[in-house]
């Protein structure tokens, strides 16, 4: 029980240590780096929301 | 300048094994929550992790958990066996490989129960919807509460 709870504390303390990590590296962006990004990460969800789901056998889901 | 859908194209053309999870998987299922970060649950041999170095080397890929230390993908870890997860800041933007996504299971698991979709000429691996829901049901943080309320309604859509 010990050790779970060691190990949920560690993934806990790795998950607030990536997002600082993450607030840190876009806090100093431009204001053209944030609207590129914002732009870049959009044209992927277009991407994704436009790729046609492939049938098969063991899928969960079909288009 | 971060470019994913590159980064995407260049893990799908170098048959890097893979499962996409997070944020942008929940696109694909339907969800209109925006992310930047590139997740993917991967296989963690050596052959795929040196191949995963291979693809990315020109991208000046750092470990971003300690940005302090600087340490390069390319370099560190010296022992590529027995990984867990790999979070890595490139030029192309934020790539967080994690060898399993509790509690929906390991990277068999969650290749096993995934869907495929084709995008830029190729196939992609994409956890389910159910693991998915299961994963972020897990998390605390409340963007991810609100993504399962939203994958929830999604999936019981008619």
């Amino acid at each position: 029980m010990n050790t779970l709870r060691s190990k949920l504390n560690k993934l806990e303390d790795e998950s607030k240590d990536l997002l600082t990590a993450a607030i840190s590296s876009k806090l100093f962006l431009s204001i053209e780096e944030r609207l590129d990004s914002h732009e870049n990460a959009r044209q992927l969800v277009n991407d994704l929301s436009n790729a046609t789901k492939e049938i098969s056998a063991g899928s969960q889901e079909a288009s | 300048m971060q470019d994913l859908r590159k980064l995407l194209k260049l893990l799908l053309e170098n048959e890097i094994d893979f499962v996409l999870i997070g944020g942008f998987a929940a696109v694909v299922h339907g969800s209109t929550l925006v992310t930047q970060d590139l997740d993917i649950c991967s296989s963690m041999s050596i052959q795929n992790i040196e191949k995963l170095r291979e693809v990315l080397k020109d991208f000046n890929p750092v470990h971003r958990m300690n940005r302090k230390a600087n340490l390069s993908f390319l370099d560190h870890p010296k022992s590529l066996e027995g990984l867990n997860n790999i979070y890595l800041d490139t030029d192309l933007g934020i790539l967080d490989i994690l060898s399993a996504t509790q509690p929906a299971g390991d990277f068999k698991t969650i290749k096993h129960n995934s869907i495929q979709i084709n995008i830029y000429g190729h196939t992609c691996n994409v956890i389910s919807i159910d693991d998915l829901i299961k994963v972020k049901s897990s998390m605390k943080r409340p963007k991810d509460l609100q993504a399962v309320e939203e994958l929830i309604k999604i999936k019981n859509l008619p």
